[in-house]
């Protein structure tokens, strides 16, 4: 509000990683369901949509009671619990089966309905069969199973292997049928996927996004991982870190006066204005973190992250996924507690820088070229000791976006909430 | 006849600009300054026009942890030019005297000049006044609704009755046009027998103390009881004793970790104001409160760089140990709601093995530490999808 109306910009295009807007802090995805929308009554003919948030009905008057509102009541009561109360179905054609393997901690898939199949499981040949086949991993077997869409069986030592798995005919297929409690019972726990990475799956998955694991399945090179590559340590950057170590400890040699060593110097004398943004930048005697060497987080840390995720409309490949638009830790937020600075920086160390790029278009003010000799020089110096340009403009959505970003999912027993951790770089843009 | 929309927003619009104009021309310098004295320009003084003298006189109050300047003056530069300190008996700038005066001239006449609190309390009454009016409304809507349904209960109620919204009400324009108003009533003035003297003082915290007088050098202090000159090393040295009475300095001393994080952010070109209001240690501003809104509001977060000094400190510093979810989930949820973003201050405290005592005995030593902000966000799944 304040900084765009001062000195208004190109509108940032909305990207992946810009800063969303906090207006209310209540989400959408906070409000009461409008059940009248939602019911069976509903479903007939009527375009089958979210319901919108509804508007929230008038305190009761004082004078009595109202016979309109106790109507709009009781018809809303009405539509949620028959809501509530209809039998949940799914068409025939619409549901997949899948072999639950106990030995691997995977299911592998007989029967695939629907595009939910596109961005989930991995393709393999194992020794047994002479085709390639879509394998699920626990999570994408629970959330399927969880909402209706599929039916599990269990594999049971008890059958031939290699009996001709018709899926058609139910009965024919290998093993015993899972409840969805049995699912749940079989699934968690294994393969490193715990009831909080669950939750978070599921509920990402409900929005539509594309949810996978971010470290590679052990034993499994099939499962294919995207691996950020990391910034390479620009040359340049180095000497000029090596530099700045130099200068700082040859002062400590000629042991600067710091009681005065902001104390104005003769030039000031000859400088009708004062040039506040060298000025500040004196004052910058707290040097800016600079990791020596990346030090990876260890694979057993709580805070290593577990799931990438994609945008739903974002194109992805199940061989070589894209680069993921978030990276996601999952904590258990009563046995994990917030990652302190040291494992922030293993972890950034092991992130790409945001893909949120600055826009570069920063409107040069125009100088008047001076016109003395004299002018001209100290104009000429000032430009030398202004080598970090001001913040302008849309600094503030660069300082909230950060260098890197990390979103950890706290889950306290099923209530899931997501904070985005950015790197500061308040250094990069000074507001003097 | 109902005044024209537009020009009234137009007229809305160029007075915030010239409001802004004006804090402009009033706060436009980020900080006090003082042109150094020698003798060779003592003699070309004449000369040379230019000569600024912000000196401002404080004095140490150790147990309120804060340096008191007196002079009306001095306090209006201290708040214009760089919004350091707060007055005693006002929100933040120092307008006790100015409230005063008013009040006095209101009794003798009637008229208005008005300051923060009473603008805040006139913008106030505004709200609550809307707020009567479109719960009005709301019953004068529900009754019509309830008519509407007795006659006809098979059809949605008919309501004709508008029910205002913030949008539609204008209560900007309201409050323009009183403070327009005011400006026409001319104002008795007080003689002087009438005119209260100044009973507030600006308080400085003392790293915003030391901060002004360090950096630029215009602020003197003095002991609050012999009224004695205390240096700049003795003021270092002071405010860490002050913080830790009994013990011996440490790298790890409260004074120490708040300066660094002070220092960084105002180093930055922040204005730095507490924090505490808001379950933080400071709040960021661009330019100035008169200005804007604060954009950032920073928990300093301190960690050791040695554990084992942790085990031996004395001060049991806030938001050393492992947070809680909970608390972070406080934090955030308190700055969300006033459009705060949350800032992780991380301050590595360097071991204190590698810290002569002689160093703390100068401000070097913050050079010493290291700053990492970690910026919050909340992440907002159903609105992050595209």
């Amino acid at each position: 509000m304040d900084a765009a109306s001062e000195s208004p910009q190109a509108i940032i295009k909305s990207d992946v990683n810009a800063p969303e807007e906090d207006k209310s802090d209540s989400g959408d995805d906070e409000q009461m369901l409008d059940w009248s929308k939602i019911g069976p009554k509903a479903s007939k003919g009527v375009q089958k949509a979210l319901p919108k948030r509804g508007e929230k009905a008038f305190e009761p008057i004082a004078v009595g009671p109202s016979a309109y509102q106790k109507f709009t009541l009781d018809r809303a009561r009405e539509a949620m619990s028959e809501a509530l109360s209809t039998p949940r179905e799914i068409q025939t054609k619409r549901l997949s089966q899948a072999i639950w393997m106990p030995q691997y901690s995977l299911a592998r898939v007989t029967d695939a309905r629907g595009t939910v199949f596109d961005t989930v499981g991995f393709t393999i040949k194992r020794n047994d069969h002479k085709h390639k086949r879509l394998e699920l991993l626990p999570e994408e077997v629970l959330y399927m199973v969880e909402r209706g869409s599929m039916l599990c069986w269990r594999e049971s030592s008890n059958v031939l292997p290699n009996i001709k798995e018709d899926v058609n005919d139910p009965v024919q297929l290998v093993g015993d049928p899972m409840s969805a409690q049995q699912c749940f019972a079989e699934m968690l726990g294994v393969g490193g996927i715990t009831l909080e990475h669950y939750q978070v799956y599921a509920y990402l998955k409900r929005f539509g996004y594309t949810v996978r694991r971010a470290q590679s399945l052990p034993g499994y090179h099939e499962y294919a991982v995207y691996r950020h590559a990391l910034p390479a340590v620009s040359f340049l950057s180095t000497i000029r870190a090596r530099l700045t170590r130099l200068w700082n400890s040859m002062n400590s040699i000629f042991q600067i006066n710091w009681w005065s060593r902001f104390h104005p110097g003769i030039a000031s004398y000859f400088q009708r204005t004062v040039h506040y943004p060298s000025l500040f930048k004196s004052f910058r005697v707290i040097p800016s973190f600079t990791p020596s060497r990346v030090v990876p987080l260890e694979p057993s840390s709580n805070y290593n992250v577990f799931f990438h995720v994609w945008k739903p409309d974002s194109p992805w490949n199940r061989l070589t996924p894209p680069r993921p638009d978030f990276d996601i830790v999952v904590i258990n937020a009563r046995t994990t507690p917030v990652p302190t600075i040291d494992e922030l920086t293993m972890l950034f160390g092991t992130l790409p820088n945001s893909s949120y790029q600055p826009t570069q278009k920063v409107p040069v003010k125009k100088l008047q070229t001076p016109s003395g000799l004299l002018a001209r020089y100290l104009a000429w110096i000032r430009g030398l000791l202004q080598s970090q340009s001001t913040a302008k403009g849309n600094a503030f959505a660069h300082l909230k976006a950060g260098k890197k970003s990390v979103i950890f999912a706290v889950v306290d027993a099923g209530t899931t909430s997501l904070y985005r951790f950015n790197e500061g770089c308040f250094d990069e843009w000074p507001m003097i | 006849m109902q005044p024209n929309k537009a020009t009234e927003s137009s007229l809305v619009q160029k007075g915030q600009r010239q409001a802004r104009l004006e804090n402009e021309r009033i706060y436009g310098q980020p900080l006090p300054r003082r042109t150094p004295k020698n003798w060779l320009f003592e003699l070309l003084g004449s000369w040379y026009p230019q000569d600024t003298d912000d000196t401002v006189i404080g004095v140490l109050d150790a147990p309120s942890r804060s340096v008191w300047v007196f002079d009306q003056e001095q306090q209006m530069t201290l708040w214009r030019k760089g919004f350091f300190g707060k007055g005693n008996l006002s929100r933040s700038e120092p307008t006790w005297l100015k409230r005063e005066i008013n009040r006095l001239q209101v009794e003798k006449k009637g008229g208005k000049e008005l300051t923060a609190e009473e603008l805040t309390a006139k913008r106030r009454m505004i709200r609550k006044q809307f707020k009567q009016q479109r719960a009005e409304a709301v019953a004068a809507a529900e009754a019509e609704a309830e008519v509407s349904f007795a006659s006809n209960p098979n059809s949605a109620p008919v309501i004709t009755t508008v029910i205002p919204s913030t949008q539609t009400a204008g209560l900007n324009q309201q409050l323009q046009a009183i403070l327009s108003a005011g400006d026409v009533e001319a104002l008795p003035d007080l003689t002087i027998e009438e005119t209260p003297d100044n009973m507030e003082h600006l308080q400085l915290s003392l790293a915003e103390a030391f901060f002004v007088a360090w950096t630029t050098g215009c602020l003197i202090i003095r002991e609050h009881d012999s009224g004695e000159l205390i240096t700049l090393p003795d003021l270092w040295l002071r405010c860490q004793k002050i913080h830790s009475p009994t013990w011996p300095n440490r790298i790890d001393n409260p004074f120490l970790i708040q300066y660094v994080a002070y220092h960084h952010f105002r180093s930055l070109g922040w204005v730095v104001k507490s924090g505490i209001k808001f379950c933080v240690d400071y709040l960021l501003y661009k330019k100035g409160p008169v200005f804007h809104h604060a954009e950032f509001a920073v928990v300093v977060v301190p960690s050791y760089e040695d554990p084992e000094d942790l085990q031996t400190s004395p001060y049991n510093l806030p938001n050393v140990g492992p947070m809680s979810w909970q608390w972070f989930s406080t934090l955030n949820r308190a700055n969300s709601q006033v459009m705060k973003t949350l800032v992780l201050a991380h301050i590595t405290i360097p071991a204190s093995k590698s810290i002569s005592s002689s160093l703390l005995e100068t401000p070097k030593v913050i050079s010493k530490f290291n700053v990492r902000e970690i910026v919050i966000r909340r992440f907002v799944a159903a609105r992050m999808r595209d």
